[in-house]
């Protein structure tokens, strides 16, 4: 229980700015919820203070009255005591952890409290159990996202078992799914039966579990509500209150504000935008244009790499790819001039000791034009003021005034409403409406009440990729509706383990990988051997000028030496290789299974985006390149190295002076060698995207051949073709230019070790430091070197390639694979429910917020114009593809908890397309029940209306589908697919009618069939023309991806327009195919 | 720059108790300062290496002995060709000695920081009896040190933006304006982040007066033992063979 | 209802660190650090520029040192400072590490002679302070003799003294002058820094 009793508290010491709270009388029974609301600085996060003792303890200042937890008086007692009543968690998850590793920050509480270990431990394990922790637990805290922190914030309090849970503003830096994530953390907090006591901007996450929210106005409690009350409260109610929105359903654009129409030209274009961070892909978007007058929302998930793309944008962050401001291309430096950045942490941007100086720090303007500036962000009292002295909010508008006064083009904003209240965040929105007509904003936020409130366009980022992106009309306002309040907890935030290029390849090598380490030591030897030759050649050049002369016999033992040398070195060179050979083939294998089966967990729609060329060239033209890597690369490049530096020993051992001008020589070659690299990997990127257009327009162009010579396109599609040629030749030329100089250099380099060693050594020699013999050994050391090194580089030099095809392989399958569970079926029936569900192809919403239930043993027709979304939603019932929010179910079981198998052994589909498979006709009938019999294949056949035609054919059941393919028609074929669904006899059908091969003939058969098939199942039909399914139990009329109407047949006549539209319609074409038949 | 001290010795072999690692680290030291042989610090490295390697850090170990070798390798050659400038003479033999030198020294720290979680390190400490207030400054210091890297990176863009470049020209003309406009945003942000850490650390009952007790398990064991009799008597050796070496030179 | 007028702990005279200082004393010990890395790390490419990093050092960090102290106000907090600069600057050698802590202790008895109130000890302390910048060039001092006599014994007399003859006696003396020069600098930057930024932000 806590208790105020008549409780002021004003800020005094440091901190003292005379703020505070006035008699509050405050009683919160154990167990209640209640949230602390009201503008900024209205006192509520003092009265959280109060409750955890921070004030007067740690913020100074003048208290009266008493603040009681249980039977502590908080406002006496020590931190260290109220710290065992009162757990806390803080606005910014990057300041309020104390230690560097995660168990570490769990236990600290604990460890405070002078706990013993086992039950520290004991507690621990708990914490992690209830609070799903496992995945964060003994990890690098700095490399959590700020969700995850929060997590382990609440974690840590959790730990250690306070009655009371006092949190200061929990949410702000929260995205949607962590929010949802700390959402579920306190409804288990409450369930133990804990008192919570939260100060908050964002309501509508509490709605749920609040018991009371107290509103307190400057410092003083006005009102205290119950949920229910609050969300009774219009919105402009809540608006003078100056509180946010309780409930997101209720959120809607302010339709003055509907006016993006003018958003005409790009003012931001960015091609082929890559960028990599610790060897892991962070971005990869082929295009983005956002438009001039703007106002971009940037959403999407932590992690997902959004603070990259605005970086990227905005010339601070390094990535490829080119961008341009109002079409011209500019350099990072040249963007960073233009453009300007709100930071999260607006602290740091903040450089002068007043306001205005901050504003005419390198302004372009005029000193009364930045006072009007100010004076329009109400800033103009505080022109004299150090900005660090003014609230988050003043602060973040210094910053804009600032850009503005540079004649920044384009605002970037981190995050700008974060901490800010209901006011706060409706005059950031008027500013940036107001500045529409001069500035572009772009704006990364988890904010949806800012976006609704200003924003013009929503860019959708997820997994580094380009989701959506779409003006916010009616249409664009639900779908960002629809994605902040999908109920999704899950981490996105991925723990991006670090790979070295080798470390890469290797993890896939597996076993073999003791083939590559035993390669590299044949190499080592092999090139060892092949240094021998020259201690003999040594020798024999001593004897040589020590005796004049050199007879046969004497020389003997050296030549034999140079030949077994030789021959050993041969040898083991190649044993090297071919175990080098054995371990890299065995890595392919295994690198293209687990590419498999990464490609089978894939959306099938991730699939056809890729295109099958990309897919094809994956698998064997970018795999292949690993080969070089582990066969050539690393044994012999790392016995080439082994060799060299064991030569460059050798040779200081003989002469050290030149052995350090070798150095030199060769340091020098590095570096050139390094710069090489470094812009070769630079413009490596854009080499290898438009090999990659290539690639997909050849496909292109020669599967679109037919088509283009029938409509006579040819010129049309061969400029395409012949652009992306030119462009390969162009990006590979660049590359070539710019690597070429360096090349050269150390290519000369290298070779030429001998060339600036040989005068140093006859210098020595002459001066009598050095002996002949020795002088010439060093020269012929300096020889080898030369080739060894140059062979190394050429590996280096291949590997920004094979680097870059490694990683194409591995970004090109990280997409988020299919939701897949193993859970068995076990719903209720077999009626399917969508329930709020949207979905997205290639950025582009087809399904905007679908719900309802198709029942068992019914049938129900799915209608509507072409491009309704009828087709969409039979593929994401067989699971094709994820919803992005809602969910669909079958007898009340999410369909992201099965697996395809067990989803399969539930659902028939029967698409457009039929695949036949190049086996009998019997066998392709068989594929719906593997175990079937011929019987049962042919009882199925007979069903479903086949046998006629089957038996028609020369070899009946027998004939191979391939050779008769040609002689199916359309009907025949779906006929020979609804055989395979009468044998599978799956509870659901799912039908997606195929009207275009339908004949009259073959119509009423087909009709037949239909028949036979649903009886007594759940039936979905996605029908193209009515007829069929005018007797069906329940009509859903679809228009744009939403359901228009639903009912009977009859139902729908009367009531609904559309139907009786395209009832019309097909009693025309029906009409229209009679008459034809007449003709006939 | 990333300064986030997080070392691990999950993989290793072995485990050692941070307490041993910084007596190893004192009696590195020592050797360094007290003796000159060549034995007694190649003694040491070498040992310093092996324990690397067996505490999941092989590839440091072999990174560093290679290092190592080389250096010794070139010190020793390098009495076989005269004639040389005496500048570089100089130079090399400063760089070798002072290598040679601080290897066992450095290795030993490098060896706490890669190997020891900083939790472990003040759990050790506050086992031996350390006042916590000893402890407090160094968790903060090592906890702050990636904290003020990210501040620092975040201002330079800041930078970026306000027009504020940190070429050598710029610093060289206007050096009082750009050591305000380093330190500025980066103390004010900084002090922001300490004051709310302050704040969170003592909500959540952080009190010098209160005894705390520590998670991490830690006790000396059986290779602790062996290490520090190890290390005891390898510098013993070593002052010993110092004060032959002396010896010798007089005789 | 009882009605109490808390004690202000600022106004408390209270000599003991609290939780508070000693999380304050790390964190600028962390920032002074950095700092210095950068220095010293610019400077590094530079031979010469890296023997007067004391100079710079003292120049740019006065102001973290100073804001540290003054934000404190108790004994302990140079020392702390001291103590964590010392063991990451000059750790690889281990009497250099034991001078930079003693300094530190100067550096703090001084402010102590200011009673925690005088500001110019405050700032004349840094002056003493920042010596610790030598100490990491202390190995190359304090070993001279024997490095010498090692000279002596691989190359001979000639080679050992031009040695001596780079690395003359003078050389720390101008790097402790350099060091105090540079936090004379350093301290009336951080005076006005502070007068401008910190006292007008009311943080000081």
């Amino acid at each position: 229980m806590i208790r105020f009793e008549n409780v002021s508290f004003h800020y005094g010491g440091e901190n003292g700015t005379g703020e505070g709270v006035d008699n509050i009388n405050l009683t919160i029974n154990d167990g209640e919820v209640v949230v602390l609301c009201g503008s900024s600085g209205c006192g509520k996060t003092t009265l959280t203070r109060l409750i955890n003792g921070l004030a007067p303890h740690f913020y100074e200042g003048e208290i009266e009255g008493e603040v009681r937890v249980n039977d502590l008086l908080v406002s006496e007692a020590e931190l260290s005591e109220t710290s065992r009543y009162v757990g806390s968690v803080f606005q910014n998850p990057k300041s309020q952890f104390f230690n560097i590793d995660t168990t570490g920050e769990l236990v600290f509480g604990c460890e405070n409290q002078g706990m013993s270990r086992a039950e520290i431990a004991e507690r621990l394990a708990r914490t992690n159990k209830d609070m799903k922790l496992d995945a964060l637990i003994g990890r690098n805290i700095f490399e959590l996202s700020g969700g995850e922190k929060q997590q382990i914030a609440c974690g840590s309090v959790y730990t250690a078992h306070p009655d009371v849970y006092v949190l200061d503003e929990p949410s702000s830096n929260l995205d949607r799914k962590a929010i949802h994530r700390l959402h579920e953390i306190l409804k288990k907090i409450k369930e133990s039966g804990k008192t919570i006591v939260i100060s908050e901007h964002r309501l509508y996450y509490l709605m749920d579990l609040a018991d009371r929210f107290i509103y307190l106005d400057d410092g003083i409690i006005t009102a205290s509500y119950t949920s229910a009350e609050l969300a009774r409260l219009s919105d402009d109610e809540l608006a003078s209150l100056g509180l946010r929105c309780t409930d997101l359903n209720k959120l809607d654009k302010d339709p003055e504000n509907i006016s993006f129409a003018n958003a005409g030209q790009p003012v931001v274009e960015a091609i082929d935008l890559n960028c990599t961070k610790g060897g892991n892909q962070i971005l990869d978007i082929e295009r983005l244009r956002l438009p001039e007058h703007a106002i971009v929302a940037v959403i999407g998930d932590n992690g997902s790499g959004k603070s990259t793309l605005t970086e990227a944008l905005c010339g601070v962050g390094t990535s490829d790819g080119s961008i341009a401001f109002n079409g011209r291309y500019l350099s990072e430096r040249e963007r960073a001039s233009r453009s300007f950045m709100v930071m999260q942490d607006v602290n740091r941007q903040l450089f002068s000791d007043s306001v205005i100086e901050e504003v005419m720090l390198n302004a372009s303007e005029s000193r009364e034009r930045a006072l009007e500036i100010l004076d329009k962000l109400g800033l103009k009292d505080t022109c004299e003021r150090h900005p660090s002295s003014l609230s988050g909010g003043q602060k973040q508008r210094v910053a804009i005034a600032s850009a503005l006064c540079a004649g920044k083009e384009i605002i970037f904003y981190d995050e700008p409403t974060s901490g800010l209240d209901r006011k706060g965040m409706e005059r950031f929105g008027e500013i940036l409406s107001e500045m529409r007509d001069k500035i572009t904003s772009v704006i990364i936020t988890h904010d949806p009440e800012l976006i609704l409130r200003c924003c013009t366009h929503i860019l959708h980022i997820e997994n580094g990729r380009v989701m959506g992106f779409y003006p916010l009309n009616a249409d664009g306002v639900q779908r960002v509706r629809g994605y902040f309040m999908s109920e999704s907890d899950e981490n996105t935030s991925k723990d991006r383990k670090k790979y070295g290029i080798f470390g890469r390849v290797l993890k896939y090598a597996g076993k073999w990988k003791r083939y590559v380490v035993l390669a590299v030591i044949f190499m080592v030897l092999g090139a060892f051997f092949g240094a021998v030759p020259y201690a003999g050649i040594y020798d024999l050049i001593t004897r040589f000028l020590d005796e004049g002369s050199l007879t046969l016999n004497g020389s003997l033992p050296d030549i034999g030496l140079i030949l077994v040398a030789g021959i050993l070195y041969a040898v083991a060179y190649t044993f090297g290789l071919q175990l080098s050979h054995r371990a890299a083939y065995h890595t392919l294998e295994n690198i293209r299974i687990s590419l498999q089966g990464k490609l089978d967990g894939q959306p099938i729609g991730n699939i056809h985006d890729m295109g099958i060329g990309t897919v094809k060239k994956l698998f064997n033209d970018d795999i292949e390149s690993v080969e070089l890597m582990l066969a050539h690369v690393i044994p012999e490049g790392f016995s080439n190295i082994f060799v060299g530096s064991v030569i460059l020993l050798i040779l200081i051992a003989v002469d050290w002076q030149m052995a350090l001008c070798s150095v030199v020589i060769l340091l020098l070659g590095f570096a050139a060698s390094r710069q090489m690299y470094d812009v070769g990997m630079d413009k490596m990127g854009y080499y290898f995207a438009s090999s990659k257009r290539l690639n997909n327009s050849i496909i292109e162009y020669v599967s679109g051949m037919e088509v283009v010579r029938i409509f006579n396109r040819s010129r049309k599609s061969g400029e395409r073709f012949e652009d992306s040629v030119y462009k390969y030749r162009d990006f590979g030329l660049a590359w070539y230019e710019v690597c070429w100089p360096w090349m050269a250099i150390y290519g000369s380099l290298f070779a030429n070790v001998t060339l600036y060693s040989l005068p140093l050594g006859a210098l020595l020699v002459i001066l009598g430091h050095l002996t002949l013999n020795r002088y010439i050994l060093a020269l012929c050391l300096s020889y080898a070197l030369g080739p060894l090194l140059l062979h190394t580089l050429a590996l280096i030099g291949s590997m920004p390639r094979v680097n870059y095809k490694i990683q194409s392989i591995e970004k090109a399958l990280d997409r988020p694979a299919l939701k897949c569970g193993n859970e068995e079926f076990k719903g209720e029936d077999h009626s399917i429910t969508f329930d709020k569900v949207r979905f997205a192809y290639k950025g582009d919403e087809v399904i905007k917020g679908i719900s309802f239930t198709a029942k068992e043993g019914q049938m129900t027709a799915l209608v509507g114009e072409s491009g309704s979304g009828k087709s969409t939603i039979a593929r994401l019932i067989a699971h094709y593809y994820d919803v992005d929010s809602g969910v669909i179910r079958i007898g009340g079981q999410d369909i992201n908890g099965l697996s395809l198998e067990t989803l399969g052994d539930q659902i028939s589909y029967v698409s457009q397309e039929l695949f036949l498979f190049n086996k009998s006709i019997m066998e392709n009938i068989r594929i719906g029940r593997p175990d079937a019999t011929d019987e049962e294949v042919k009882e199925a056949a007979r069903r479903a209306g086949c046998e006629e035609f089957i038996l028609s054919f020369e070899d009946g059941y027998d004939t191979m589908a391939g050779a008769c393919g040609n002689k199916l028609s359309g009907g025949q074929k779906q006929r020979i697919a609804f055989a395979r669904v009468l044998l599978k006899d799956a509870p659901v059908i799912v039908l997606d009618e195929a009207t275009a091969f339908i004949d009259p003939e073959n119509e009423k058969k087909m009709n037949d069939a239909i028949e036979e098939i649903i009886r007594d199942k759940t039936v979905l039909i996605i029908a193209h023309k009515l007829s069929s399914i005018a007797k069906a139990d329940k009509i859903i009329v679809l228009g744009k991806g939403r359901i228009i109407s639903e009912g009977t047949h009859a139902e729908l006549i009367k009531n609904c327009e559309e139907y009786r539209r395209l009832w019309t319609a097909t009693e025309e074409s029906n009409r229209w195919i009679l008459k034809g038949g007449q003709e006939k | 720059m990333d300064l986030t001290f997080y070392g691990e010795d999950v993989k290793g072999l072995i485990r050692v108790d941070p307490r041993t690692k910084v007596l190893i680290f004192i009696t590195s030291s020592l050797v360094c300062v007290s003796s000159y042989s060549d034995i007694g610090i190649a003694m040491y490295s070498v040992v310093l290496c092996i324990l690397f390697a067996l505490c999941g850090k092989p590839m440091t170990a072999l990174k560093a002995s290679l290092a190592l070798g080389v250096v010794l390798f070139v010190r020793a050659m390098m009495g076989n060709s005269k004639g040389a400038p005496e500048v570089i003479v100089m130079v090399l033999t400063l760089i070798t000695t002072s290598f040679m030198f601080a290897f066992p020294t450095l290795m030993s720290i490098y060896f706490i920081v890669k190997t020891t979680r900083i939790s472990h390190f003040l759990s050790a400490f506050q086992a031996m009896h350390v006042p916590v207030k000893a402890i407090v400054p160094v968790a903060v210091f090592f906890r702050f040190l990636p904290t003020v890297t990210d501040e620092w990176n975040g201002i330079r863009k800041a930078m970026a933006f306000r027009g504020i470049s940190l070429s050598p020209v710029q610093i060289i003309v206007h050096p009082w304006k750009t050591i305000e406009f380093i330190l500025i945003p980066m103390l004010f942000s900084s002090m922001s982040v300490m004051e709310e850490l302050a704040a969170a650390t003592m909500a959540r009952g952080m009190d010098l007066e209160v005894r705390r007790s520590s998670y991490e398990e830690v006790k000396l064991h059986a290779v602790d033992y062996l290490l520090i009799v190890l290390f005891a008597a390898m510098f013993v050796l070593a002052a010993v063979i110092a004060q032959m070496a002396k010896e010798g030179a007089v005789l | 209802m009882a009605k109490k007028e808390m004690v202000n702990p600022a106004t408390q005279p209270d000599k003991k660190l609290r939780v508070k200082d000693l999380i304050f004393a790390g964190a600028f010990a962390a920032i002074y650090v950095v700092v210095m890395l950068l220095i010293v790390m610019v400077c590094g490419t530079v031979p010469v520029l890296y023997l007067i990093t004391p100079l710079f050092v003292g120049i740019v960090c006065a102001t973290i040192y100073e804001l540290c102290v003054l934000k404190v106000r108790k004994f302990g907090a140079a020392l702390i400072l001291g103590i964590l600069f010392a063991v990451t600057a000059s750790s690889g050698y281990l009497p250099g590490m034991f001078i930079a802590i003693g300094v530190a202790l100067l550096a703090e008895l001084v402010i102590l002679i200011g009673k925690y109130k005088s500001k110019k000890f405050f700032l004349l302390s840094y002056l003493v302070f920042n010596l610790n910048m030598v100490c990491p060039f202390s190995n190359l001092y304090l070993n001279r003799s024997s490095f010498m006599a090692m000279a002596t014994e691989y190359y001979g007399e000639s080679y050992a003294n031009g040695v001596a003859a780079l690395a003359t006696s003078w050389m720390p003396f101008a790097q402790m002058g350099l060091a105090v020069l540079g936090a004379a600098i350093g301290v009336l930057i951080a005076s006005k820094l502070i007068k401008k930024h910190f006292e007008k932000a009311g943080i000081v």
